[in-house]
């Protein structure tokens, strides 16, 4: 039979009724397959949201499945974007866990509501209080430190060995950092602040500034290369980007790392700042159980070993073996023991100051 | 011009379906007209505004002067010259398309920082000196200039193709000669091309968020992320969000006029106009000079991405996953580029089958959906993230579902390219649909045929070159696009420009080297469908080949 539909502009001429019916079965399975997705779920399932995009961390999520059963949904993005979504999903977001890669970060979203605290005897007891939220919004797995990159031959360790020696004007035309707004070194720069308030702190951020070899620009490794190849003389970087670069057998990674040092800032002080890398139950979360259980997972001995052999990050949980050769070949060292979540409470003044004296 | 009740339910469909597409952009005006804060907005005019809406002018006018420049002369000498190797270098010219700014900004960064390889190697040889700073201003207007060019050099040789030896006869019998040809004649006849090609550059590089945020730029887009999420003032950058798209729409009016103008009814036999030959010497520095965009701006980014991926073992897990996130590039290129492509010509016909105020509308709304593509990605996902989400919340509420439907679904993500890339099919539709005379459906009409049959043996033959044009441009688009496939994007779905931008993000370029490589090598297919598409239709010219079939 010859039908014909006068659709619109189109007059579409169909053959038979059977194709039509083809068609609509057709169109049918497609807006299962465009609008079905996320509910195709079964039901043993934790929803994650993660800032974390290290590779090794599917080893890790492997083994939760394999622990617990709980299949994993991932969904990976940046801090920022993470988080908006999370906003803009509110109540009936998918999100059960978040893992974010900086103290600010969660505070920020602890603020705004959007973690639902976690009340556990495993997690209280395994992470220390400066490295969660006092409420159990946010827990710390684990820790990256903001170390010191110099160039021996030019540089003397002793006129770098601490953050406030880098605004030194001896230090005038050595300096490469990464952008100030960075989150690794607002998270630095709000501890200063914490600690010196706002004048002094102003007055290191602009002498740092006149300091600088040149503008901002790059991540951290581009600093330690930056170093390495002459441009400049001191550089800030995050300890897992120096360890990454110290593992590689490429050749041109060994000749930077033959040509700078490291060296633990403020050891005679407070202590190295770190930052952390940090978990939260989504204060909607459909699957809170498996949510929970996941927090507790990355408490875990295996779990926090995960962290430390994939990304070369320090584990929180006091105690833990980490094994990782070149993590001992860094040596021992003071930790600072300001309280991560009042650090992070300063990092929106902190911004402020960077604004003012043009630290960009 | 053929109108009647049909026609008008065509026109009131486009109208509703522009219309819903265009509520998130409404919403974003309205959020910021309502919500911002006078004192954030100060702050920021004291600060950081001025400077970065410079930046992003000379940003936007260089990337536009370099592209219209390499590719106005690239496809003038292509189409107009005959000579040795002429083929090879028409689609090699296309190549850069396929790379996407984010990742030939990784592959030079790599390549030409002061302690990469090229620097370090000089320096060995005793130099001292040291190159420019890739990571700039300049560094950006070169490579966007490299890989954007392919826009104004297709439509402009679509353009010259299509010009008829007849009109160029016409004109040499008036008197015109030599120069007076190329700028009374020749360059109104290609302007239209030339504009629209621009237009998808300059658009380009106004919302870019990949090149611009790693080479860390203080562009006008930059400053509305940094306002929204480092400042926690959504509304304040929102406004400045408006205040990009009223300048893209002024951009917008100005082109519509030159368009306007330049309007002209197709001639009813094609006669090719014939390329004048070379000698072999003028064919060698003819070659050489064509090599040099598709050397930098492809060549040169691929290999050393190549040598990158070369020297780093490739990770088993990689390898697993590279089929899948291949597969999930594809599948929302094709849908996305489908959905594009289909809204596109459903305007383009609602348009030519309307008069008087619905066609204005009609007007109105395509153009204002062409403003999608001037916002950054990330401020388009974002606009569209929140309406969709509160649907979402309003459906789950309403029929009381466990599940929602529309964020982190595959249709939020072609919602959200149709109207970021509306502006690609559009143009090139629509200027497609003007060039066919009016008459020309009023004689199929007279001599009995259907609208069907209009639409099948009049206008296809003469659409569909356009259609798969903006079809595959589209389509290569998506396979680059990332703010918007980031934040919208189901669970488990990452795609090759997903991957390649957080291996960038963690500072592992070598491993990103893989997936960038893919992201290319996915999107020539559809740059060699696109050069296989345009060559046709040069021998189907020199064949002399009739406009339409009887």
């Amino acid at each position: 039979m010859r039908i014909i539909l006068n659709c619109e502009f189109f007059s579409i001429e169909l053959i038979s009724r059977a194709s039509l019916n083809a068609l609509h079965a057709m169109s049918r399975i497609l807006l299962a397959l465009l609008f079905t997705l996320p509910t195709l779920l079964p039901a043993q399932t934790l929803n994650l949201y993660s800032a974390r995009h290290y590779q090794s961390d599917e080893a890790l999520y492997a083994d939760f499945t394999k622990t617990t059963g709980i299949k994993i949904n991932r969904l990976e993005l940046g801090d920022d974007a993470l988080l908006e979504r999370l906003r803009a999903e509110g109540k009936r977001s998918p999100a059960d866990a978040v893992l974010l890669v900086d103290a600010t970060r969660l505070w920020r979203a602890q603020q705004e509501g959007l973690f639902s605290p976690v009340d556990s005897a495993t997690l209280r007891e395994r992470i220390p209080a400066t490295m969660r939220a006092d409420d159990g919004s946010w827990y710390g797995f684990s820790t990256r430190a903001r170390v010191i990159i110099y160039d021996p031959a030019k540089v003397k360790r002793e006129q770098v060995d601490t953050y406030l020696k880098l605004a030194d004007p001896v230090n005038e035309g050595r300096l490469c950092t990464r952008s100030g707004s960075h989150p690794y070194n607002l998270s630095l720069f709000a501890s200063v602040l914490e600690r010196l308030g706002a004048e002094r702190t102003k007055a290191w951020l602009s002498g740092m500034v006149k300091n600088m070899a040149r503008a901002p620009v790059g991540g951290d490794t581009d600093q330690i290369r930056a170093v390495a190849s002459g441009e400049c003389q001191v550089a800030i970087s995050n300890s897992y980007y120096w360890v990454r670069l110290n593992l590689s057998d490429k050749p041109e990674d060994r000749e930077v790392v033959s040509k700078v040092a490291m060296l633990w800032p403020d050891q005679d002080g407070h202590g190295v700042h770190v930052n952390l890398s940090g978990g939260a139950v989504a204060a909607n979360a459909p699957n809170r159980e498996s949510a929970v259980r996941f927090l507790e997972y990355l408490a875990s001995d295996q779990a926090q070993r995960y962290f430390t052999a994939g990304n070369n990050e320090w584990p929180v949980v006091d105690g833990v073996d980490h094994g990782n050769p070149a993590l001992t070949a860094l040596g021992e060292h003071k930790v600072d023991p300001l309280p991560l979540a009042k650090i992070a409470s300063r990092s929106p003044q902190a911004q402020q100051l960077l604004d003012e004296v043009g630290y960009r | 011009m053929s109108r009647g009740p049909g026609s008008t339910r065509a026109v009131a469909l486009c109208l509703l379906v522009g219309g819903i597409l265009l509520l998130p952009l409404a919403a974003l005006v309205v959020t910021a007209l309502l919500g911002f804060e006078a004192e954030t907005l100060l702050r920021l005019a004291r600060t950081v505004l001025a400077d970065s809406a410079w930046t992003s002018l000379l940003l936007a006018a260089g990337s536009l002067g370099g592209a219209l420049l390499i590719g106005t002369s690239a496809a003038w000498c292509v189409e107009r010259f005959e000579f040795a190797g002429r083929r090879w270098l028409a689609w090699l010219l296309v190549l850069p398309l396929a790379m996407p700014t984010y990742v030939i900004a990784y592959a030079y960064t790599d390549l030409l920082q002061f302690s990469g390889p090229l620097q370090r190697t000089l320096r060995g040889y005793g130099w001292e000196g040291r190159l420019p700073e890739i990571r700039s201003l300049s560094g950006a207007i070169a490579l966007f200039a490299l890989v954007l060019y392919p826009y104004v050099y297709l439509l402009a040789r679509t353009a010259l193709a299509q010009i008829s030896l007849s009109l160029i006869e016409a004109g040499r019998l008036l008197g015109a000669s030599g120069s007076t040809l190329q700028t009374r004649l020749v360059l109104p006849l290609i302007a239209p091309a030339l504009v629209a090609g621009g237009m998808l550059v300059l658009m380009e590089t106004l919302a870019d968020v990949g090149a611009t945020h790693y080479f860390g730029l203080a562009t006008f887009s930059a400053t509305i992320y940094r306002t929204w999420f480092a400042l926690g003032q959504r509304e304040a950058a929102l406004l400045l969000a408006v205040v990009l798209l009223l300048a893209v729409a002024a951009i917008h009016l100005i082109e519509r006029r030159a368009r306007g103008r330049a309007r002209h009814s197709g001639s009813h036999t094609h006669r090719p106009w014939p390329r004048q030959r070379c000698t072999p010497l003028q064919s060698g520095v003819l070659v050489t000079i064509l090599l040099i965009p598709v050397l930098l701006g492809f060549i040169i980014p691929l290999a050393n991405l190549l040598w990158l991926l070369l020297r780093e073992p490739i990770l088993s897990t990689q390898l697993e996953r590279f089929y899948d996130w291949s597969k999930h590039s594809l599948i929302l290129g094709l849908l996305g580029a489908s959905a594009t492509v289909a809204l596109a010509l459903g305007f383009a016909y609602a348009q030519r089958f309307s008069a008087g105020a619905p066609r204005r509308w009609l007007r109105r709304t395509g153009a204002a959906l062409s403003f999608g593509y001037a916002i950054p990605g990330t401020v388009i996902a974002l606009a569209i993230l929140w309406p969709v989400a509160r649907a979402d919340n309003w459906l789950a509420d309403r029929f009381d579902w466990q599940q929602t439907l529309l964020v982190g679904s595959i249709g939020a993500l072609i919602y959200a390219y149709v109207l970021r890339f509306f502006a690609v099919a559009w143009g090139g539709i629509e200027a497609a649909m003007g060039r066919m005379p009016d008459s020309l459906d009023a004689a199929a009409r007279s001599l009995g045929a259907s609208r069907l049959g209009v639409f099948w043996r009049v206008h296809l033959p003469q659409l569909w070159r356009p259609l798969a044009v903006a079809w595959l441009l589209v389509l290569i688009d998506v396979l680059k696009e990332l703010p918007a496939t980031l934040m919208l994007r189901p669970f488990n779905f990452d795609t090759l420009a997903v991957i390649a931008q957080q291996l960038a993000a963690d500072e592992r370029l070598a491993e990103a080297a893989l997936p960038s490589i893919a992201i290319v090598l996915v999107g020539l297919l559809p740059v060699l469908g696109l050069n296989q598409l345009l060559n046709r239709s040069a021998i189907g010219a020199s064949n002399g080949e009739k406009a339409w079939p009887r």
